[in-house]
């Protein structure tokens, strides 16, 4: 259990939303309450605006994505963001480790389930 | 020798060997004492007690790892090599432990803690900056109204925060903060607590004449005056008021900082201005009869109004300077 009662610390928390919006942005550019509601559809990653936005902002300092506007058909111009050339090596580098921590922790996981 | 090197199953190590484990941790732990890993001579306390913990862990460690062995000093060493140089596992455990322990925007430097909170209650004593104020009072990307001051204790209020709150900016309305606002914007940002002080400035011209030798100076939660000075030296405070934040945020201007700085400077003294003359007001107010303390919240909530306006106006045209330059090639989503 995590300091505080928390079911999932937030730095792993932080760090596995950024890999989701990472996730997000390398298959469409997308603006940010788009964002917001499409983690939204996975109750373990959904995330408030107040969260996502300074979070973008952290990966477009990174170099990891970029914005640009562009015109709505509905409403005034929208952000959208999109991976840059540097944030899509930075994703495949991290969906391999997110990969292969998922497998050592599903085996670690299962191991101990079966001694309980 | 230390008492954690005897064990209750009265196992020890050989003398020579726990020679080299103590020699591992002393250095580890001088190693920790420069990069801030051991509480030591008034480094922060609660980080510094994480550290010993860690290292008292790791002696553990050592200890559980060599049980079972002859203790030869080859199998001290092939231990220890396990665990990396001290000095290497001192810069990785003092990075690992403030993780848990700093607080990225009270975190203080140095031997003693300039920045934090007591009760609850924020406080920053270090020197203050124009980004800092900047940031502080303008920053749409945390959503906290309140936000602890620059410098002092307690907390101001984040405009930026209340703009997104009450929906006349969003949060990602500009990249960087007025970066994007023409120069010539920022610059004119200035002219406006300039025109404030000469308003001001005129105030109290007329209101000498006005005024009696003994003015009240301070007024109680009540509203009723308990405290009086001297006409000239109430004039001379209150124009200080007035007059040395926009001498302050002229500086920031004629140094060249980041427009962010500037506008804020210039928001952050026109809210100054105003309040200098509601404090004027009131005093007149309080010379003619009369009671309570409306002028001076008056201007203090205009005070606070005007900077808000003025930083929103200046946002919006830094997001219409984003938008002019990107969508210049008149794309839209889908046909890019």
């Amino acid at each position: 259990m995590a300091a505080g009662g928390e079911a999932i610390p937030s730095q792993f928390r932080k760090g596995v939303v950024e890999l989701a919006i990472l996730a997000l942005l390398h298959s469409d550019e997308a603006y940010g309450a788009e964002i917001v509601d499409r983690l939204g559809r996975y109750p373990g990653l959904a995330i408030s605006a107040g969260t996502a936005y300074p979070l973008l902002s952290r990966l477009k300092k990174a170099g990891l994505i970029t914005s640009v506007w562009r015109e709505s058909p509905v409403g005034p111009p929208r952000k959208y963001y999109r991976l840059s050339a540097e944030g899509e090596g930075a994703f495949g580098g991290m969906a391999k480790a997110w990969t292969d921590m998922k497998d050592a922790m599903d085996s670690l996981l299962g191991r101990e389930a079966t001694h309980d | 020798m230390t008492d954690g090197e005897s064990r209750p199953d009265g196992w020890d190590l050989p003398p020579d060997a726990t020679a080299m484990v103590d020699d591992y941790f002393e250095r580890l732990r001088a190693a920790g004492l420069a990069g801030s890993l051991t509480a030591g001579a008034g480094v922060d306390r609660r980080r510094g007690d994480d550290g010993e913990n860690v290292v008292a862990d790791l002696r553990a460690h050592v200890r559980d790892r060599l049980h079972g062995t002859a203790g030869t000093p080859e199998d001290v060493t092939r231990v220890l090599s396990e665990l990396g140089p001290p000095e290497a596992l001192a810069a990785e455990l003092a990075s690992t432990v403030s993780e848990g322990t700093d607080d990225g925007q009270l975190a203080g430097g140095g031997s003693t803690r300039s920045s934090g909170s007591v009760l609850g209650i924020p406080y920053d004593l270090r020197a203050p900056t124009s980004a800092r104020f900047a940031s502080r009072w303008w920053n749409p990307l945390d959503r906290r109204i309140l936000v602890p001051k620059a410098w002092g204790v307690g907390w101001v209020v984040n405009l930026g925060a209340l703009a997104v709150l009450t929906g006349v900016v969003r949060p990602d309305d500009e990249d960087v903060p007025f970066a994007t606002v023409p120069p010539k914007t920022v610059a004119a940002t200035l002219m406006i607590p300039v025109v404030g002080l000469a308003v001001f400035a005129v105030f109290a011209a007329i209101s000498w004449a006005y005024l009696p030798a003994i003015v009240p100076t301070h007024w109680g939660i009540s509203g009723r005056v308990d405290g009086h000075g001297t006409r000239g030296s109430t004039l001379l405070y209150i124009s200080l008021l007035a007059a040395a934040p926009v001498a302050l945020a002229t500086w920031v201007h004629a140094r060249r900082q980041p427009p962010l700085n500037r506008v804020a400077a210039s928001a952050l003294s026109l809210a100054m201005v105003v309040q200098s003359i509601a404090v004027l007001a009131q005093t007149l107010f309080a010379v003619a009869g009369g009671t309570g303390v409306w002028p001076l919240w008056t201007g203090l909530a205009c005070g606070l109004v005007l900077a808000f306006v003025l930083l929103v106006r200046v946002s919006h045209i830094g997001r219409t300077a984003e938008q002019r330059r990107d969508l210049s090639t008149g794309s839209t989503k889908g046909c890019v």
